[in-house]
């Protein structure tokens, strides 16, 4: 028997309450997207063998996941695809909850995605990548309750399919990668408290501007809300990134795509990857744009991608 | 004709609605400048309208409103008549959502009676019920907690909030409700004010807008996905409270409707983190956990109203459900 498992991205759309007075911190609003995927392929061994992609990587999160379930079995795990890591994709929760879940199957281990999240230690800042993974969408996380420790599962609150014709522009300019892990943590510490007027113009805009957008198709109220969300918290990480965004091109290439058509656009998590909302039938013509603009400094990827309304897809192979 | 003959025989005669009351908390946004307007949080309770419905060749029903509404329906859709009779009803002009929710079953029973497809919204629409706020609308459709995202300013009565949060509510919290009689001749006349009122209503700072919405989305919303009762409570009062300050110029100065029930609020916040005024009052709600507490906080409310001018105090569990309509 084996197991397949292939995984959506996820762009960050941006953090709801990084004050935490009213009893829960961060929170974030977050979006699966079709592609990069992580796809691997674990099956029951003899020894354990790590191959393709992020070996390193994937045999430390398959010995916490065998360990923290008593497992003495091995595997062999394959990474058949990655997403870029530190780049804002998500890739480090895609990764380990793959993993999880793959040997989950194996040894017929009971629990939800959620509780794997716990396991794999994706529950330090934002509950987004886990939602993402297991359902896509779009997703709001009510942020961690200041009185629990980080060992438990960020709720998620909110999950609405994302519209099927519209797209992301995802930009991902050749600079310097963005802070993760141990950095990460160490930044959001070193933040001064949100201002709760701050908080409050941000969760405002969630649910009389962003969130009624999407049963409703409203692509420019839905990209203002989003334009705007990430202002207010850009401008709140200034400190920690160096301005609003991580590097004066993201700022750019972000007032690049918004002159060009796109109704919303912001950076993903710390960057470098930032994106736009558009219409099925203008991204490519924004996408072709920005690599253009890229192109003329320091060039990058540019993609467009839907979003991913499923999660992971996850295949027993007898 | 054989075929025509047992289609007849089908068809059906007769529809009844069972529909939840509802509790209103608040709207988080009075300002406007987003482009929508009041978003609403609430709760569909356990206190049941029941009504009836048979085809006829006029409007027919005893109940002056439901008489109106079935009219207003029949007009809309040029339908021949219904019969409506009102078998059970919830508390009237206090609250609890009484004409959204009678209006919404006479013409879901209608709809079925006449094959009409039609979707909830569509119905409040035509009812005008359900347009400015929506909570009565979802309340009917699915139960539970409701936050609903507000109409746009530029629809105004002319599309249904749509929902953009929505939870059970666990069974073991129950809902006590007590409404005061004292203060119901002034909010009857109040009421019949209210479209003046909403129409003319100042606007809300932005600010208190932001903090509203805060409110619900960092603290109130979380806490019933961890079944967090109290955080929960801590999170409605303080909305609540908060609205009642902004709407004090129509309560004389009061964040509650009336001396009797900001003193029943008192009471009922030694019991339960959630103490709120629904809509203009005078109905009051508390959460509490389980039967128990539920009786005490009861007794302690009806001791307190018997002494104050009277009332009706009760407990009820949340509705999960939403309207059943059957026919007959």
């Amino acid at each position: 028997m084996k197991v397949y498992v292939k995984t959506p991205a996820r762009l960050h759309l941006g953090l709801i309450d990084l004050n935490g007075d009213l009893g829960r911190i961060f929170g974030g609003l977050g979006v699966g997207i079709d592609h990069p995927n992580i796809i691997l392929e674990a099956k029951k061994n003899q020894t354990f063998t790590f191959s393709g992609e992020k070996a390193e990587l994937t045999q430390k999160l398959a010995l916490k996941f065998l360990q923290a379930n008593g497992i003495k079995e091995k595997v062999a795990v394959n990474v058949k695809q990655v997403i870029p890591e530190h780049v804002g994709l998500g890739s480090g929760t895609q990764l380990a909850l793959a993993v999880a879940t793959s040997l989950s199957r194996l040894f017929t281990v009971e629990g939800s995605i959620q509780d794997f999240a716990v396991v794999m230690d994706r529950t330090i800042q934002s509950g987004v990548g886990t939602a993402v993974f297991e359902q896509g969408g779009l997703v709001v996380d009510g942020g961690k309750n200041t009185k629990n420790s980080s060992k438990k599962a960020i709720p998620l609150i909110c999950r609405q399919p994302f519209p099927d014709d519209w797209r992301f522009v995802v930009a991902i300019p050749n600079v310097k990668k963005g802070l993760a892990n141990e950095a990460e943590v160490s930044a959001f510490k070193q933040l001064p408290p949100m201002p709760p007027s701050e908080v409050g113009k941000i969760c405002r805009l969630i649910m009389m501007k962003l969130l009624p957008a999407i049963p409703e198709k409203d692509i420019k109220n839905f990209g203002e809300a989003l334009t705007e969300i990430q202002r207010i918290v850009g401008d709140s990480f200034a400190e920690a990134q160096g301005g609003r965004y991580s590097s004066s091109l993201a700022s750019q290439c972000i007032e690049f795509m918004l002159e060009n058509g796109v109704y919303g656009s912001g950076q993903s998590s710390w960057g470098p990857t930032v994106y736009g909302v558009a219409k099925k039938e203008e991204a490519k013509e924004i996408q072709m744009k920005t690599q253009a603009f890229l192109n003329q400094s320091v060039g990058g990827n540019v993609f467009v991608v839907k979003g991913n309304n499923r999660g992971a897809i996850i295949k027993v192979i007898k | 004709m054989h075929h025509r003959a047992v289609d007849r025989m089908q068809e059906t005669k007769k529809v009844t609605v069972i529909a939840p009351a509802h509790l209103h908390t608040g709207n988080f946004d009075m300002t406007g400048d987003l482009g929508r307007l009041y978003g609403t949080v609430g709760f569909a309770v356990d206190r049941l309208l029941e009504i009836e419905v048979t085809k006829t060749n006029d409007v027919k029903s005893e109940d002056e409103a439901a008489y109106l509404f079935a009219s207003r329906f029949v007009d809309a859709f040029d339908l021949a008549g219904a019969e409506v009779k009102v078998k059970q009803n919830i508390p009237k002009f206090v609250g609890m959502g009484y004409h959204t929710t009678l209006a919404l079953s006479i013409g879901s029973a209608l709809a079925k009676l006449y094959d009409l497809k039609l979707t909830t919204e569509q119905i409040g629409l035509t009812m005008q019920r359900g347009a400015i706020t929506s909570l009565g609308v979802h309340a009917f459709k699915v139960g539970g907690f409701i936050v609903e995202g507000g109409f746009r300013v530029d629809q105004r009565e002319k599309m249904i909030p749509p929902l953009i949060f929505h939870q059970a509510v666990p069974n073991n919290w129950l809902f006590v409700i007590a409404i005061a009689n004292e203060p119901q001749e002034k909010i009857v006349k109040m009421r019949e004010n209210e479209d003046h009122i909403l129409r003319n209503l100042k606007l809300m700072p932005k600010e208190t807008s932001d903090m509203l919405s805060r409110i619900v989305l960092v603290k109130i919303i979380p806490s019933i996905i961890e079944n967090a009762l109290k955080s929960f409570g801590e999170g409605l009062t303080a909305f609540n409270s908060e609205l009642g300050k902004f709407w004090n110029e129509y309560q004389c100065g009061r964040t509650y409707c009336h001396p009797v029930v900001e003193e029943a609020i008192k009471i009922m916040l030694h019991r339960s983190t959630c103490a709120c005024q629904t809509s203009w009052g005078p109905t009051i709600y508390g959460i509490v956990d389980g039967k128990n507490q539920a009786e005490i906080l009861t007794n302690e409310l009806k001791d307190y109203l018997a002494k104050n001018g009277g009332g009706e105090v009760f407990y009820t569990k949340a509705n999960n459900v939403g309207a059943v309509i059957g026919g007959k």
